[in-house]
């Protein structure tokens, strides 16, 4: 990447930790745990989970929400609703024509919406099919969840709540998706489709999700949606200096790995050892060895990963750069975060923060 | 944007697995014959729905395409890689030659691993979901289209993604990938879309109310909704100087495309944006409305749309606006593949000359009132031809292609 970065002017979460993101910075600087027993509403294997604390649509999103919307939507909701400014009143969205009139930079017509997502609300979507399975008619499933069971819901619902009739896209990854999303959010702006793009990724956690985790090898599942606002250029939070994606040759996970931080290094202009931090999107094995060996504990160390919110599925890089930025750390910082996908692909974005 | 002007940048490779043919050659004399796709559902048991119309691709043989044992990758995929080894031959580019250039594959879908999802959910019904089968839970991601084909032509410096911007993700993932091409972040592209019919779809549109129990009929005063369908079309894209330095036959140039967001209704297109969509894709193109030929509308057949689309054309072009086709009525709506499958129609029909018909046509309807080309392909020697591709969410992506050898307004 040449000439002016991308930067992100500003971001927001709902985790485990809660809503908003100095609850989500907060519980980053105390590492608590948030795994918990599971309440017996979720028939689900796995002893426990990292749930969105005290959900309650009506209380995240900030006003009335469809009874039967999906948990993504409604983080994605939050933590885009946080940043994008208030809801339009219902009547505007009746009335769209006015909203899409241009009226300065901020215009809603150059706002993008970009979420990643594994395979979007797998609750929804498998609970069409097991409706349609179980119903005296196949096709007499529950028609307020079909919505929910199609990949874009949830980034075409902020559009709707908050009027946004830019760009809005739905980029389906594994735990980089997030990194994917911001990569897409530079293309926009690089090629002047948008004047800031709000990216990120969002998961739920649900009985379905937690059954193909099982298959899967279980783990830990986590929650939440984490969400930046990236404009072309300017003062910020982070620079964003180079972002990366590539696909793991053979079954050398590592090696991809390796290349994504050598190619994030090399489009940067920068050495290893200027890195500051490097932060992790899932803990796994390939990600440490390859961390360790080419930054060394001590770097790997500075930001805390992933382990107290859990698997967080597509939004994991996603908040692995949230933990980048909201680290206290020296001003013009290097930090650099890197995601494996047991799927087959590496990803990673560097980024010179601010201080603070 | 980077590195100076921006690069011009062509399609050089198509492939299709489509229900009116698999393969650039079938698919191209099903579009001048105006094919239909439609038949009796075998993906699944249509017992108890109301219809049990699918558009189904048949002679499909995996393995004539890809190197291992098909059954490792769901259906889905088996579609976007023999789409992709199609676009490949036809670009006479050996994958090895890619390998030490950066691309992007970027995989439009609506349903990802969707027959999939459906097995696991029936064996969790049917027998509890400690049964369900490990290696389909294993590749759930909907990102498996993009690996997959990244892994079958040994592809690994690649920004390799789906994008599941539901029917209109074929184009969005065409527009993005020119985006990355034209701005020199990749040197190629493999980019287009995949769905394969699947019960909770068929389910879904049923329920809404939006197929139709006979036929396809767009623009037409009966028309009475889509028949589901299924595909993938990938087409390579590269600079034309990089086209132009090995040899490579060149079917289309993509001028540029638009994409926005209605926010309004989530199932209901809206005129205006729509509209403005239009408008978008033609000035990024640089292209003024009578240079453009033909369009590709996405044309579902449902009431609502066809007439708001066919509204929100005559917006940009005036009470004269070009011919305007639904390939759907052929190869009925297969989702996020569409746009991909018309991306290709689009150049066939740059490259040979001809727009294909609209089927199954009896009247059109005056509330549409357009030339859609009813039944018969006619000969036109198009220059410029749009795309359109609308979704529910309100999510609109309009791609622009052109002859090679246009001379830039």
């Amino acid at each position: 990447m040449t000439g002016p970065h991308p930067v992100i002017t500003a971001w927001s979460a709902v985790s485990p930790f809660g809503a908003g993101r100095d609850a989500h910075a907060a519980g980053l600087a105390d590492g608590r745990a948030t795994a918990a027993p599971l309440g017996e509403e979720w028939a689900a294997p796995g002893p426990a989970a990292c749930l969105v604390p005290g959900y309650d649509p009506k209380t995240l999103v900030g006003g009335r929400v469809g009874r039967t919307i999906d948990r993504a939507t409604v983080f994605a909701l939050a933590a885009v609703g946080h940043l994008a400014g208030p809801a339009r009143p219902e009547s505007a969205v009746a009335e769209q024509s006015e909203l899409s009139e241009p009226t300065g930079p901020d215009r809603a017509d150059r706002t993008g919406v970009v979420l990643g997502t594994t395979t979007g609300s797998l609750r929804s979507t498998m609970s069409v099919m097991r409706d349609s399975l179980l119903a005296a008619k196949p096709h007499h499933v529950n028609t307020k969840v079909v919505p929910a069971a199609v990949m874009n819901y949830a980034a075409s619902q902020c559009a709707i709540r908050y009027g946004l009739t830019g760009p809005n896209t739905t980029v389906a990854g594994g735990p980089g998706s997030a990194v994917l999303a911001l990569s897409y959010a530079a293309r926009l702006l690089a090629n002047d489709r948008a004047d800031r793009v709000l990216a990120g990724a969002v998961e739920e956690y649900s009985t379905e999700r937690a059954w193909v985790n099982h298959h899967n090898g279980g783990g830990v599942l986590g929650e939440g949606s984490v969400v930046f606002q990236v404009e072309p250029s300017g003062a910020g939070l982070a620079e964003i200096l180079a972002v990366h994606s590539r696909v793991v040759s053979g079954d050398d996970g590592q090696e991809a790995l390796r290349a994504t931080v050598s190619t994030l290094l090399a489009e940067a202009g920068v050495l290893a050892r200027d890195v500051w931090a490097v932060v992790t999107a899932t803990d796994g094995t390939a990600e440490r060895e390859v961390t360790a060996e080419l930054f060394g504990e001590a770097v790997r160390s500075r930001i805390p990963g992933p382990g107290p919110i859990g698997d967080t599925g597509a939004a994991a890089a996603g908040f692995a750069v949230a933990a980048a930025l909201g680290t206290p750390g020296p001003d013009r910082r290097l930090v650099l975060v890197l995601s494996a996908d047991p799927a087959g692909s590496a990803a990673g974005i560097l980024l010179r923060a601010k201080g603070k | 944007m980077d590195g100076g002007p921006a690069r011009r940048v062509v399609i050089t490779g198509m492939g299709v697995v489509s229900s009116i043919g698999i393969g650039l050659a079938e698919f191209t004399a099903g579009l001048r014959a105006g094919r239909s796709g439609a038949g009796r559902a075998r993906s699944f048991d249509p017992a108890g729905f109301p219809s049990d119309r699918l558009c189904e691709v048949s002679g499909f043989h995996a393995g004539d395409w890809l190197a291992g044992p098909p059954g490792r990758l769901s259906r889905t995929s088996r579609f976007a890689v023999a789409a992709t080894a199609m676009a490949l031959a036809d670009a006479r580019i050996d994958p090895d030659a890619l390998r030490a250039r950066r691309g992007t594959i970027a995989v439009g879908t609506t349903d990802g691993q969707s027959q999939d999802i459906d097995d696991l959910v029936r064996a969790a019904v049917e027998h509890g979901p400690e049964r369900m089968d490990p290696a389909l839970a294993g590749r759930l991601s909907a990102q498996r289209l993009a690996l997959d084909v990244a892994a079958e032509f040994g592809l690994s410096d690649v920004d390799a993604y789906v994008i599941g911007t539901a029917c209109a993700a074929g184009n969005y993932a065409v527009g993005d990938a020119f985006d990355a091409v034209r701005s020199g972040a990749s040197d190629y592209a493999l980019a287009g879309g995949a769905d394969v019919v699947n019960r909770r779809n068929f389910a879904s549109f049923h329920r809404l109310g939006l197929v139709a129990p006979d036929a396809c009929r767009p623009f037409d005063t009966g028309r009475s909704g889509i028949t589901n369908g299924e595909g993938a079309g990938i087409v390579l894209m590269e600079t034309l100087e990089s086209a132009l330095a090995r040899g490579a036959t060149v079917h289309a140039e993509v001028l540029g495309y638009g994409l926005n967001c209605d926010a309004g209704n989530p199932v209901a297109p809206d005129r205006e944006s729509v509209a403005r969509c239009m408008r978008l894709a033609l000035d990024d193109a640089g292209v003024k409305p009578a240079e453009v030929g033909m369009i590709s509308a996405h044309g579902t057949g449902t009431r609502l749309n066809d007439v708001t689309e066919c509204d929100a054309i005559r917006d940009v072009y005036g009470d004269r606006p070009p011919r305007t086709v639904s390939l759907k009525a052929m190869l009925g709506h297969t989702m996020g593949a569409s746009g991909a499958l018309a991306t290709v129609a689009c150049a066939i029909a740059l490259e040979q000359g001809f727009v294909p018909p609209t089927i199954n046509h009896r009247e059109t309807d005056p509330a549409c009132g357009l030339d859609c080309v009813p039944n018969q392909a006619v000969d036109a020697d198009l220059t410029v031809v749009q795309n359109n591709g609308l979704a529910f969410g309100g999510n609109n992506a309009v791609v622009l292609l052109a002859k090679p050898e246009r001379t830039p307004a």
